[in-house]
């Protein structure tokens, strides 16, 4: 640590400013916005209604699963079925994995900008922008600070949505695999949608205005696959490598293509990089 | 100003993308409100950029121009790593079966492909479909082969008509075939298909009620003969009694377990092809004691009435324990490379098979418990484990015999002791299409084409038991949400407090 870090002065010395090192900035920037989520209902009403949904349409699946493999067995003890009959996408990963993963990610398209809406549009309302921005603290560790906390906090909302894949594997022999990079497929995206979440608060003061712009965003790019037929091939292609969902639709399935994990992280790096751009200049404001 | 350009650039955006997406085209009012969008948000743009006035006007717009400057940089260094990203190529496959990654078949079909194929999708309307995900893996395999997506509502490229539901197709030149299935097999197969041509014929010999290649029944060979297809072969019947000889097309001759005997002349044809460097495939079936016996002895190989009864093998649910065995000892030989222990084979009543001389060799072998059941004997009793004459050391289920007919030539026989390993019900069975169409390209000496083929079978096609559903739905589904929500209600309760 530095001596400028917040560490004890040299005896005779005097320090004109209170300057902590980037990491505890990042760290104490990071705590703050925390200990905000957590004394609040919000965060647990969020985690609520992200379980309870996730619940239901993992089950739903499962039991429309359960009925269709049922069915089938049915059928080939009375049709003697014969051997490859049976439709090769009937299975759990399929028929339960993929889509459970595809509809918790539609939730957290809308969840995800609620998150993240306040974060620096509720500063600003607060009128603590002003104390925050005039703090000896570099923008890129506030940036940093808040990023991290959305994350952490993400991170506890796709520990409760991977929960019952969890459990499944306990109770149905599935393999951990898919169900790891299930998890990190949804991490990576409530991550990437956070980054365009925290733009978006960072750019205004309203935060309804935050959360419409971030899931209108996030919607808009969740899939090109309707323009594609209408679209050049080269255009095709550029809206293909931007679409999230061809770049989540491995995950459920137990793929993790670095490629993929690439695509999110440059979302990530590009949301924190603008909305480091908006912060200074509202600090040069 | 630049608030009101903003939101209705956006407003502008959005009804143009939505008249887009709803008419299926760039319509005239989607573009006119395209390019409104892009007026309004560029001016936007420019009037905020514009708008700083008095003292230090000039450095609020070196400010902004510098903003400006850092957010068009972070974009264009964000798309040139998003396309270096998506150059990677490296994956993980957790599945336990590495279920979402080529199999070594399929990466060596695509490795031999000297031609282009090119695989479209049709009626997928969204991206990440399973479909998909898969044709591309065989696309990042070959330059050779290339993915197209077709638009949802696409003609079917082979009917000309409504494609209906999703459908893919692989083309090659002038040649294209549909791939019935979404999985690789299917794939692999309908290429190998697609790219392979015709080069051997395969002679069915028919006439003395042998399992027939036409019949689609649970007994039939229509689905090894369609595999045959696939591999490059052609297929045709053959009624040895109409010529003197076997006909000199004939590159591979299968007799499928004849329900009469062969008539001499019948028979010494066979002998002759076979003495000619002919090769042929027999089937056997101990209910059906109509083999070939003169081909087979000049082979050195006899069939001894009887079924084997392996109890090593034996399956969960079998009739007969032991019957209908599952085998993994295989002698190292062209024909049976891939399989051991652990890629079986699964036999259906087999007959015995007894090798004479030096000539002849054991492929597949029953294990050293098995055992031989008299045709006499009824199906529930069990073979007589204490007779040393009925349990021999090791039973051949399967065996191969050559004989050099000069001039370079070598005639060659390979005799299975079931046939049902080859009927509909029981090909697509473990590893059963794999040894018989290998005993097949190895006798029609193309041993380049001896693989192990992609599996059907898939991860996890078994349901969830109810009562583990529903405590797992009780456990998991409902106190997790519960427990999160009282601990929100106590968090606004205490805050309530202060």
């Amino acid at each position: 640590m530095s001596a400028a870090s917040g560490s004890a002065a040299e005896p005779g010395t005097a320090r004109a400013t209170y300057a902590p090192g980037p990491g505890r900035a990042v760290v104490t920037v990071a705590a703050r916005e925390l200990a905000g989520l957590f004394v609040s209902p919000i965060a647990y009403i969020a985690l609520t209604g992200v379980a309870l949904a996730m619940s239901l349409f993992f089950f739903d699946n499962l039991r429309a699963f359960n009925a269709e493999v049922s069915m089938m067995q049915a059928q080939a003890v009375f049709s003697d079925l014969m051997a490859g009959e049976v439709p090769p996408d009937l299975n759990l990963i399929e028929r339960v994995m993929v889509p459970t993963a595809i509809q918790t990610a539609f939730v957290f398209l809308g969840v995800v900008p609620l998150i993240t809406m306040g974060v620096f549009a509720e500063e600003r309302v607060r009128r603590t922008d002003e104390v925050l921005l005039t703090l000896p603290l570099p923008t890129t560790a506030v940036v940093a600070g808040k990023f991290l906390a959305t994350y952490v906090f993400l991170l506890a909302v796709v520990g409760v949505t991977v929960l019952l894949p969890v459990v499944s594997v306990a109770y149905t022999g599935l393999s951990a695999g898919p169900v790891l990079a299930s998890a990190l497929g949804l991490l990576l995206l409530a991550f990437a949608l956070a980054a365009v979440g925290l733009v978006c608060s960072a750019l205004t003061s309203n935060q309804l205005v935050a959360a419409l712009a971030a899931y209108a965003l996030a919607s808009a790019a969740f899939d090109f696959g309707w323009l594609q037929p209408l679209a050049g091939e080269w255009l095709a292609h550029a809206l293909e490598l931007l679409a999230i969902h061809p770049h989540f639709a491995s995950f459920p399935r137990g793929v993790i293509p670095l490629a993929d994990v690439g695509y999110f992280a440059v979302i990530c790096l590009t949301g924190f990089l603008l909305t480091r751009a908006a912060l200074e200049l509202e600090r040069l404001k | 100003m630049s608030g009101l350009l903003i939101a209705l650039g956006c407003l502008a955006l959005g009804f143009g993308l939505a008249g887009v997406y709803f008419a299926d085209s760039f319509g005239t009012t989607a573009s006119a409100n395209l390019a409104l969008a892009g007026v309004l948000l560029a001016a936007a743009v420019i009037g905020v950029a514009m708008r700083s006035h008095g003292r230090h006007a000039g450095l609020a717009r070196r400010v902004w121009l510098g903003v400006v400057a850092r957010v068009t940089a972070t974009l264009v260094l964000a798309g040139v790593l998003l396309y270096a990203s998506s150059q990677v190529g490296s994956r993980w496959d957790l599945t336990p079966e590495t279920g979402y990654t080529l199999s070594d078949y399929s990466r060596r079909l695509l490795a031999r492909l000297d031609t282009d194929v090119d695989a479209v999708l049709v009626g997928v309307s969204g991206a990440g479909s399973k479909s998909e995900m898969l044709l591309r893996l065989y696309a990042a395999a070959s330059p050779h082969f290339h993915l197209e997506l077709a638009a949802p509502q696409a003609l079917d490229p082979m009917s000309g008509r409504p494609a209906g539901g999703v459908q893919r197709y692989l083309r090659s030149g002038e040649r294209t075939a549909r791939a019935t299935g979404v999985s690789e097999r299917s794939v692999t197969q309908t290429l190998l298909q697609l790219v392979t041509p015709a080069h051997t014929n395969v002679c069915f010999v028919d006439g003395h009620g042998e399992l027939a290649a036409d019949d689609a029944g649970a007994r039939g060979l229509r689905v090894f003969a369609r595999m045959l297809e696939r591999e490059g072969y052609t297929q045709r019947s053959l009624i040895l009694a109409r010529a003197p000889d076997v006909p000199a097309d004939c590159g591979v001759v299968i007799l499928a377990a004849p329900q009469r005997a062969l008539l001499p002349e019948e028979g010494d044809a066979l002998n002759r092809y076979y003495d000619g460097g002919g090769r042929v495939l027999v089937l056997l079936e101990p209910e059906r004691p109509a083999e070939p016996v003169a081909l087979l002895e000049q082979a050195g190989i006899s069939a001894p009435e009887g079924t084997v009864i392996d109890p090593e093998g034996r399956i969960y649910g079998a009739q007969t324990p032991g019957s209908e065995p599952l085998i993994g000892r295989f002698t190292a030989h062209p024909v049976t490379r891939g399989l051991d222990a652990h890629t079986r084979v699964l036999v259906a009543g087999a007959r015995p098979l007894a090798l004479h001389g030096a000539g002849p060799r054991g492929l597949v072998w029953a294990s050293t418990s098995a055992s031989i059941r008299a045709p006499a004997a009824d199906a529930a009793t069990p073979a007589s484990p204490a007779s040393p004459a009925a349990r021999p050391s090791a039973i051949p289920l399967v065996a191969i015999a050559e004989r050099d007919a000069g001039e370079g030539r070598v005639g060659r026989v390979i005799v299975f002791g079931d046939a049902d390993i080859a009927s509909n019900g029981r090909i697509g069975l473990l590893y059963n299409e794999d040894l018989l169409l290998n005993a097949v390209n190895h006798l029609a000496s193309r041993d380049e084409a001896i693989d192990i083929r992609p599996k059907l079978a898939e991860l996890y096609q078994y349901p969830l038991q109810p009562e583990r559903t529903i405590g797992a739905f009780q456990s998991i589904a409902l106190l997790i949400p519960e427990a999160l929500l009282a601990l929100g209600i106590v968090t606004w309760w205490r805050r309530r407090r202060l």
